[in-house]
């Protein structure tokens, strides 16, 4: 077995408590190497196809990686994997905690879920396996809380993984969470969920060595720092919430649900606006940046907070008030909801009532005004217990925009269901693509293409063919960091992803991987993502942006009316797929499948692995 | 006429308080600057400097040469400048604190010098002996000056047959006397910048205005280089993380002009009426 796995992976089944091993080769392992890649793999062979994501044989896949236990900085991350109930395509979403490490000390790679249980559960894990403990007195708490409930009747030693009201009931972007940190996207939250299981507790101190320990420790000790120099003085110091004020100058700011790039009261809500508050700062398990930025309210409730989550309860729902905006990230981390795709969604909702589009719709009536603060937090509650106008608001914009019909599914702010994160895609046209074609939905973690927008020379508010290959290999080195899996503020740090990605992997597994087969890793996962989608139905039409975006002029000072036309984000995906190796309609030739060796996954239907 | 340059920087800038020949102006150190000027219109550039004194990147083709002795003023740095250009027939004198300095006056001078051995600007009753021209013969004569403790330059004039160019023949080729003015104090230098250059607006963002502790730094500059220059001068928390000494963006760092695109080129072009905004690569969230 290479350094770094324990070659098997977890499946439990909690409808009837069973559990079975699921042995991982080490051709397969060497293929995906674990994080979204060993996740997304878990998923093509488990998952019967075209399943519905709530239903209980999806299964929820918890995959770790070769790093996770290792003192490489900011490794102690796993990832989360299902058929997202948002987007009904893969959801994928990361998260960082001593849980990976715990997790992996119970012997394994992965934990598979799947089953329903018979009244609510907390899935128990350790050394010797999997059980299912009662947990009908966790119902309606926070996953902070239950969390709290857990240690406290388990063990300090104990971590915890759950969800909060929201994921109970099957918000479609419900989270996972654990001290704090949330598996975010996609509505994983609710597949936990439908699964009757409130959270799962684990701990396990089973050794997993590496293959070259001095290796590993040089290159650790390297990385860490590496990562406390420059590069990430950004995170340190102030956070990602100070990108608030860069995407208002750039007039790259969704404000009022796309209708605007920039926001008159952005100033009010900044990163700058929230240090002026108390704050503390905080890092995740085995981390050295420590890009938490902790907030404390007037009220002295303590909130994190992040540039997504602050722009999408502030200027995109019209909030100018930085203690609305706190209150509401709070309240999105109690309940355990996306932020981005729940500002998402209430904007939408806002603009749907500022046109007039709901009336007659007695459900809707009390959705609030753009700048209602007060407003904004009632239905933020309302979506989280499922309550008037909040039933319909959990279901996401797209659904909400399809039920509503006329002109309204234009104006909804979403790829493939999934809400568009803090970026106007007519602002920074490489970003588009990347949020047009992510196999998640418009997603900013799977490609990070703003970059290729800020390169000196680019032109940000033009679309050409060059972007493509730009796109698509930004998609390859964040499918490499999420495999392996690092965080992605890391990214500068490194002079070259794919070689020192490299490089660690070897150290810590014994093969002998170079540049070439990372980048192969990459494509390779990049890919299967795409593949699982095509099995489930995708097609050419949903690489696309929500359609005001492409017919309606940017409004901002700097950016003041810029356009992206349909023809130019087709001739841009067209550019974006051919870089990838796949047709011209966006398929997978067979002759790539087997290059890129998923011919065990490409069309499988389920089987063991 | 062979024509040779000697550009003396050895002054301890006690005014200034800093070096003057480091002193940012636009895309160039002042020194850079004054010799970029007369190697515009001289054969051959000498730069007088002090025993170990660090200077800024020059050509290849100007050399170096050093003050004998400490403290001897101008007509100290003038002996080993002369001596270095012994091949040429009359030497243009400045110092590094005259970003004017022109060639329609060392032209001027030079014309001037044809049948003396110094040619010197006069102005104001005072006479500039760091903007004149020199034949390299005087050099003995400096030589026995010194000796004797005999530092003001206007014992050298009354030796030798020195031309004395008046204001108003200055003021011909130079109506506002530009290529007379010395950077002596940071007053002099402010108001030498705001003379040479538009002011413009430099924002920053995220820890480039939580360092500098200020959101808009206005800046003297035409080029990229030139305001990244002085940003450091006026915000010296930025160097090395955000702009580096030499002015140029530290890596993470990028520039925009007005917000569209982003700019690396050091003489990109700038205009004050579009502000050059500093923001960290690293966008995303």
């Amino acid at each position: 077995m290479p350094g770094g796995y324990h070659g098997r992976a977890l499946h439990v089944d909690v409808g009837d408590g069973a559990t079975r091993d699921l042995p991982l080769a080490d051709d397969v392992l060497r293929r995906v190497v674990g994080g979204v890649g060993l996740g997304a793999w878990l998923l093509a062979r488990l998952a019967p196809v075209g399943v519905a994501p709530l239903a209980p044989e999806a299964p929820l896949v918890i995959a770790l990686s070769p790093l996770v236990g290792s003192p490489l900085t900011t490794s102690a991350k796993f990832a989360v994997v299902a058929k997202s109930p948002l987007t009904e395509r893969i959801g994928d979403a990361l998260a960082s905690d001593r849980f990976a490490i715990e997790l992996k000390g119970c012997g394994v790679d992965a934990l598979v879920v799947t089953g329903r249980a018979a009244a609510w559960s907390l899935l128990v894990v350790d050394e010797r396996g999997a059980r299912l403990e009662p947990a009908q007195d966790l119902v309606g708490l926070s996953s902070a809380d239950a969390e709290e409930r857990v240690r406290a009747r388990l063990g300090d030693s104990w971590r915890f993984f759950g969800i909060g009201p929201a994921g109970e009931r099957l918000v479609r972007f419900a989270t996972i969470s654990g001290d704090a940190r949330h598996a975010g996207r996609g509505g994983l939250g609710a597949v936990l969920g439908s699964k009757r299981v409130k959270g799962i507790a684990v701990r396990g101190a089973r050794t997993c060595p590496v293959a070259d320990r001095e290796r590993v420790l040089a290159l650790a000790r390297d990385l860490s720092a590496r990562s406390l120099g420059p590069a990430t003085a950004k995170y340190r110091e102030l956070g990602t919430v100070t990108n608030l004020l860069v995407m208002n100058r750039l007039a790259a700011l969704p404000t009022r649900n796309f209708q605007a790039g920039s926001f008159e009261h952005a100033d009010a809500v900044s990163g700058e606006a929230l240090h002026a508050l108390p704050s503390v700062r905080r890092h995740c398990a085995a981390c050295t940046i420590g890009c938490e930025h902790v907030f404390t309210t007037s009220s002295g409730r303590a909130v994190r907070m992040e540039y997504e989550g602050l722009f999408a309860l502030g200027p995109l729902c019209g909030i100018g008030d930085r203690d609305v905006v706190l209150a509401a990230s709070a309240l999105c981390d109690d309940a355990g909801i996306d932020v981005i795709s729940a500002g998402g969604t209430v904007a939408f909702a806002m603009e749907c009532r500022e046109r007039g589009l709901l009336a007659g719709r007695a459900e809707l009536a009390d959705v609030p005004a753009f700048g209602d603060g007060e407003g904004l937090l009632r239905t933020l509650r309302r979506i989280a217990a499922r309550e008037a106008e909040g039933d319909l608001l959990a279901e996401g914009s797209r659904r909400l925009g399809d039920l509503l019909g006329g002109a309204a599914p234009r104006l909804a702010p979403h790829v493939k269901g999934l809400e568009l994160p803090g970026y106007d895609p007519r602002a920074m046209q490489t970003l588009a693509l990347g949020l047009a074609v992510a196999t998640r939905g418009a997603d900013h973690n799977r490609s990070s293409a703003y970059e290729e927008d800020l390169r000196p020379g680019a032109d940000r508010f033009r679309a050409d063919a060059s972007k493509g290959p730009a796109a698509a290999a930004a998609e390859v080195r964040a499918a490499v960091l999420d495999s392996l899996i690092l965080c992605k503020f890391l990214r500068g740090v490194f002079a070259d992803v794919l070689a020192e990605g490299a490089a660690m992997l070897s150290a810590v597994t014994g093969w002998d991987v170079d540049r070439a087969e990372m980048e192969r890793v990459g494509r390779r996962v990049v890919t299967l993502r795409k593949l699982w989608n095509v099995r489930e139905g995708w097609t050419r039409d949903e690489d696309t942006l929500p359609p005001r975006l492409l017919e309606e002029p940017l409004r901002g000072a700097a950016g003041d009316g810029v356009t992206l036309s349909r023809g130019d984000l087709v001739r841009m995906i067209a550019s974006y797929y051919a870089a990838h190796g796949w047709t011209p309609e966006g398929a997978v030739p067979d002759a790539l499948v087997r290059e890129l060796g998923l011919d065990d996954v490409a069309g499988v239907e389920k089987e063991s692995p | 006429m062979r024509r040779g340059a000697l550009v003396l920087c050895g002054g301890r800038s006690r005014r200034m308080g800093r070096d003057k020949a480091w002193l940012p102006f636009g895309g160039e150190r002042l020194l850079q600057r004054v010799v970029a000027r007369v190697a515009a219109c001289c054969d051959e550039v000498v730069v007088v400097a002090r025993p170990g004194q660090e200077l800024p990147p020059l050509p290849a083709d100007v050399r170096v040469a050093h003050d004998e002795l400490p403290d001897q003023g101008p007509l100290g740095g003038l002996v080993p400048g002369l001596r270095a250009l012994a091949a040429c027939d009359a030497c243009f004198a400045t110092s590094c604190d005259a970003p004017f300095v022109s060639a329609a006056v060392i032209d001027l001078l030079f014309a001037r010098v044809t049948d003396h051995d110094v040619a010197v600007a006069e102005s104001g009753g005072f006479t500039h002996p760091l903007s004149a021209v020199y034949r390299p013969h005087v050099v003995p004569a400096l030589e026995r000056l010194l000796a004797a403790g005999r530092l003001r330059p206007v014992f050298l004039y009354d030796e030798v047959a020195t031309a004395r160019v008046d204001e108003h023949a200055l003021r011909a080729v130079d109506p506002e006397l530009d290529a007379l003015r010395n950077v002596n104090t940071p007053e002099a230098y402010e108001d030498a910048l705001a003379r040479a250059f538009p002011e413009l607006s430099v924002e920053l963002y995220d820890i480039a205005r939580a360092r500098a502790g200020r959101a808009v730094v206005p800046v003297r500059a035409d080029t990229l280089r030139g305001a990244l220059l002085q940003l450091a001068r006026l915000c010296p928390a930025l160097a090395p993380d955000v702009v580096t000494a030499d002015g140029a963006l530290a890596a993470h760092w990028r520039a925009s002009v007005g917000g569209a695109s982003f700019v690396d080129a050091p003489d990109t072009p700038l205009a004050g009426d579009a502000p050059l905004i500093v923001i960290s690569a690293l966008a995303g969230g």
